[in-house]
């Protein structure tokens, strides 16, 4: 079920890439998920270029793995990602911002040692949460900061990831990402 | 909430990505783009409320399929109770609200 579609293939190589942090066995799954989507899509006659599209740049996908992989919220608690996302967990926290997951909080709170989010069990997180944190300014993290803007975080499609603008797509992809959790 | 959705969905029977992520499309406002049920399929697994396995579709290739376990129903009636709580206590809410 290889796509031999070159595009197909550049984009799981690019996804490849941007998982690398990740475990070598989650990135194969991850990978063969993605893969076995673009074959069943194409199977189901959707044009490949717009199951890409759909998809979404490879580095928006990669992230939102590795945001989703870190938040391991406990079960059934409809509450508890605003409460991972206060702006109170910024000074606590520093450049991880309200992106600290609950358990590494928790584990920083009980005084384990090592830097936030380096010693994290699955490697594969501190790349993708510093790389978005460089281009982001505490202001656009804080979700209360788009409180001006409520629509389109909450309900403008995931999908139309501007290609114009990486640096700004990373982070709006993010947030709205939250804002869906949130939802 | 789609979470809730995801797991109602994988209570009913065993399904795979593509056949999910389509179900979900017809329901803009979960919004469940592809970019988002993946990665969520994977928490789930993750956090033990998911299971998968592989099993040959009668017209095509192997697939991963993916099964609601014990934890998975049990956080399904719980996320199935606070929505429902929330709906109610929104609608309430703005009723009174709106007098």
């Amino acid at each position: 079920m290889t796509s031999e579609n070159p595009a197909a293939g550049r984009y799981l190589q690019r996804l490849e890439r941007e998982l690398a942090a990740l475990a070598g066995r989650e990135r194969a799954d991850i990978l063969r998920e993605i893969e076995d989507h673009l074959a069943d899509a194409q199977a189901a006659g959707r044009p490949l270029a717009e199951v890409l599209a759909a998809l979404g740049p490879a580095d928006a996908l990669a992230r939102a793995y590795a945001v989703e992989l870190a938040l391991n919220r406990p079960p059934g608690r409809l509450t508890r990602c605003s409460s991972t996302c206060d702006s109170s967990s910024t000074s606590r926290s520093g450049r991880f911002g309200v992106f600290v997951p609950a358990r590494s909080r928790n584990r920083a709170r009980r005084g384990e040692s090592g830097e936030m989010g380096r010693r994290a069990p699955r490697k594969g997180r501190a790349p993708y949460f510093e790389r978005g944190e460089a281009s982001r300014s505490p202001s656009m993290v804080t979700p209360t900061s788009s409180a001006g803007r409520p629509s389109r975080t909450t309900n403008s499609s995931l999908k139309s990831s501007s290609p114009s603008t990486p640096k700004s797509v990373s982070v709006m992809g993010t947030r709205r990402y939250f804002a869906a959790v949130r939802w | 909430m789609l979470e809730l959705c995801v797991l109602r969905l994988l209570s009913r029977g065993p399904s795979y990505g593509y056949e999910l992520v389509s179900t979900l499309d017809a329901y803009p406002m979960l919004a469940s783009g592809e970019n988002t049920v993946y990665p969520l399929l994977r928490r789930l697994r993750h956090d033990g409320a998911l299971e998968t396995f592989t099993r040959e579709s009668p017209s095509g290739p192997v697939r991963q399929y993916y099964r609601c376990t014990r934890e998975g129903e049990r956080r399904l009636k719980e996320l199935e109770r606070d929505w429902n709580a929330m709906v109610s206590d929104v609608t309430g809410f703005l009723k009174e609200a709106s007098r």
